[in-house]
């Protein structure tokens, strides 16, 4: 046979080199490929060594058989009906074509190949040559590229972030579930949209020049938009996207992420009005029970004026006293006009201005101020309260009223220290000049101390450790004392109870 | 039986002081205490007269003092001296049996009539009291015989039926009831009943 011969190699002659004994058998053994060539009938007529080193057979074991035994069932079964098909249809469905298909290993092992397949006619002969690679290692990636991908593909899907991918041109490519939802359309209806439309009208230009930028190679960007959704309702989203580059690196398409952020915008707003709320009940709770207490205050002098005033002219009515009698009676009433006066003047001086006014402010002053105000509760609860002021003290720079308040507010909050355990029945204030650049009023209380806990928390807002407080007195003092340079802290004494000091800058 | 005082319980020196005055203006004799817990201490269950007693005071409300005098047995009435918003502790000191309560600043004449009231009221409960006192000794005097016949004509019931439900002559009971009317000092049987009805009221 013609064919046979071809590729018969005759013996090497021993002075010339291999290559010029038979060149095409040279070619052959030389390729990586797996080659052989069969006859019309399916007989293997040539195998190179690469096909050797694929199936595990040497060349001289499939010599003239069958090429079907290279391939598993159904394909074995089948192979000789595929070449007679071809030989009467002339019909292609792989010469020329090639396609992956699976082979046989002499172990049974099988393994994925691509094949190509030609056809040859030479010397009367025809005959097929087959070209095979191994795609074992292409297959495995192919799948683990197909698996990583799907897996992309569900964690994109199922990502609680509203995504979408969109063309350059804004076009969405694809949606997830997440971003159906925030906009309350289907997914399907989002696709081909353009992420603009989803934006609201005013914030539209921002967006498209935004995407503009991406276009032109800047790598990513984070806004907040006023997005739309389907029925028409608004949201406050913050806004990423970033471009994806091809192999090129220009970019292809644009990923974006939509982040709702109403809930936490409204959860905001409605923290602040709840804080608002709180601070302005805080105030109104302080006046109500200074009020009270001032109100007593001043009822007492009062009561005894209108008693002393009456007994005086019943007196004189009846003719039982002579004007010398009605003397002390009388220097009595001035006496607690005098004291009425004193509360009243204590009162408006913390109510009269709301609006915050600094000016030039004695310290000692300001503490007596407070004192006629606490004077009641102190009495009430068994506490004496005793003002030790350095008549040296300069002078400082501040809103009076402010000062007062957190000044009655640490008196205030000594007292209720002083309800429980007690270890003096003693509130001290002091106020002493610190060198030479702050002025210092301390309030010293006889009560427990300060826990560790509570330390911790003392200046926070809303931490407080009394069943009716609001946690707020402390940090309105420390914002206070803030606001005009200075600072509130505290200590606990040595023996017990604890001190706050309110220090401020002294008054240039 | 001591002498009828208003006495005054406020820690606020120049209110006792000036009540005080005014009631020693129209002759009512009365005694301050700026501290509640001297008073309570030299408090006698013979005092007569009225008490106005101020509600805020430190360390002893006026609602204490009240609370413990009433746990002592005292009868005094309580006039509550209130300041500015403390009308529900008013309230609750007249659920707890004061007598009356004022608002300070109060005007003269308002703390005049309230006192006199009190001492009236207080007065009226003396004699009574000493009424009561005086059926119980006279009540006490009776044989257990006439005291059973006593409560059956307080019920009601005629001689007739005494005798009958005593198994006595309907004579004997006659004797009894004449006994029981002398040495109770009654008249006829209706006073009779009005006394033994006065003691079997609570006091």
């Amino acid at each position: 046979m013609a064919a046979y011969r071809l590729f018969t190699v005759p013996p090497p002659m021993a002075n010339q080199p291999p290559i010029a004994d038979d060149p095409l058998r040279a070619l052959l053994d030389a390729a990586v490929d797996a080659i052989m060539l069969i006859d019309a009938a399916g007989h293997i007529i040539a195998f190179n060594r690469s096909a050797e080193m694929l199936f595990g057979y040497a060349a001289a074991e499939v010599h003239g058989r069958n090429v079907s035994m290279l391939m598993p069932q159904p394909y074995r079964g089948e192979h000789d009906a595929y070449i007679d098909r071809y030989a009467h249809t002339g019909e292609r469905r792989i010469i020329g074509i090639g396609r992956e298909v699976v082979a046989l290993r002499k172990d049974g092992t099988t393994f994925p190949i691509d094949l190509s397949v030609g056809e040859f006619v030479t010397g009367g002969v025809r005959g097929y040559v087959g070209i095979l690679r191994d795609i074992t290692e292409r297959k495995h990636q192919e799948a683990m590229l197909r698996q990583t991908g799907e897996e992309l593909r569900l964690i994109f899907d199922y990502a609680p972030t509203a995504m979408m991918t969109t063309d350059l041109a804004g076009h969405v490519l694809r949606a997830n579930r997440a971003c159906a939802e925030l906009f309350g359309a289907s997914v399907e209806a989002l696709i081909g949209m353009r992420h603009s439309d989803f934006v609201h009208p005013e914030d539209r230009p921002r967006l498209l020049d935004a995407f503009e930028r991406l276009q032109n190679g800047e790598g990513e960007f984070r806004q907040e938009f006023r997005y739309r959704r389907h029925d028409g309702s608004e949201l406050q989203a913050l806004h990423y996207s970033a471009a994806v580059a091809g192999e090129d690196g220009t970019p292809e398409l644009i990923i974006s992420e939509i982040v709702d952020r109403s809930a936490v915008l409204a959860a905001n707003r409605e923290a602040e009005a709840l804080r608002v709320r709180l601070m302005h009940a805080s105030r109104v709770g302080q006046l109500g029970e200074m009020v009270s207490g001032i109100a007593h205050e001043v009822n007492q002098p009062l009561t005894a004026i209108a008693n002393y005033a009456s007994a005086c002219r019943r007196l004189l009515q009846s003719g039982q006293a002579t004007p010398e009698d009605l003397f002390e009676p009388l220097e009595k009433i001035a006496a607690q006009a005098e004291r009425a006066g004193q509360v009243i003047r204590g009162l408006r001086a913390l109510t009269r201005r709301q609006e915050e006014q600094r000016e030039r402010l004695d310290v000692n002053q300001l503490v007596h101020g407070v004192l006629p105000l606490v004077e009641f509760d102190t009495r009430q609860a068994g506490v004496r309260l005793r003002a030790h002021l350095d008549p040296d003290v300069p002078d400082v720079h501040g809103d009076a009223v402010q000062i007062q308040q957190v000044l009655l507010n640490l008196v205030r909050n000594a007292l209720e220290a002083m309800g429980g355990v007690r270890t003096s029945d003693r509130i001290d204030i002091v106020t002493a000049a610190l060198a030479g650049m702050f002025v210092e009023i301390r309030v010293v209380d006889g009560g427990p101390g300060i826990s560790a806990e509570a330390a911790a928390h003392l200046f926070e807002p809303f931490y407080t450790t009394k069943p009716q407080g609001m946690g707020l007195g402390l940090s309105i003092c420390q914002s206070i004392a803030r606001a005009h340079g200075g600072e509130l802290s505290y200590y606990v004494n040595e023996n017990a109870g604890a001190t706050f000091v309110l220090r401020l800058p002294i008054a240039d | 039986m001591s002498e009828a005082l208003v006495y005054i319980v406020d820690d606020e020196e120049a209110v006792c002081d000036s009540v005080v005055l005014l009631l020693k203006s129209v002759r009512l004799p009365s005694r301050g205490f700026n501290d509640p817990a001297r008073f309570l201490a030299e408090w006698q269950s013979s005092w007569r007269g009225c008490l106005l007693l101020d509600v805020r005071m430190p360390r002893m409300s006026g609602l204490d003092v009240q609370r413990l005098l009433k746990e002592r047995g005292s009868r005094l009435p309580v006039i509550f001296m209130t300041g500015h918003g403390d009308v529900p502790m008013a309230v609750e000191a007249m659920r707890a049996g004061a007598f009356d309560f004022l608002q300070k600043p109060f005007h003269d004449e308002d703390l005049l009539t309230r006192v006199r009231r009190a001492l009236d009221n207080d007065e009226k409960q003396a004699v009574s009291n000493q009424q009561r006192s005086e059926i119980e000794t006279r009540y006490a005097t009776l044989t257990p015989r006439e005291r059973e016949i006593a409560q059956r004509l307080v019920d009601g019931h005629a001689n007739k039926v005494i005798a009958l439900e005593l198994g006595v002559s309907e004579r004997t009971v006659e004797l009894h009831r004449a006994h029981i009317m002398q040495k109770m000092d009654a008249r006829a049987l209706g006073p009779l009943v009005q006394m033994l009805l006065n003691l079997r009221s609570p006091a």
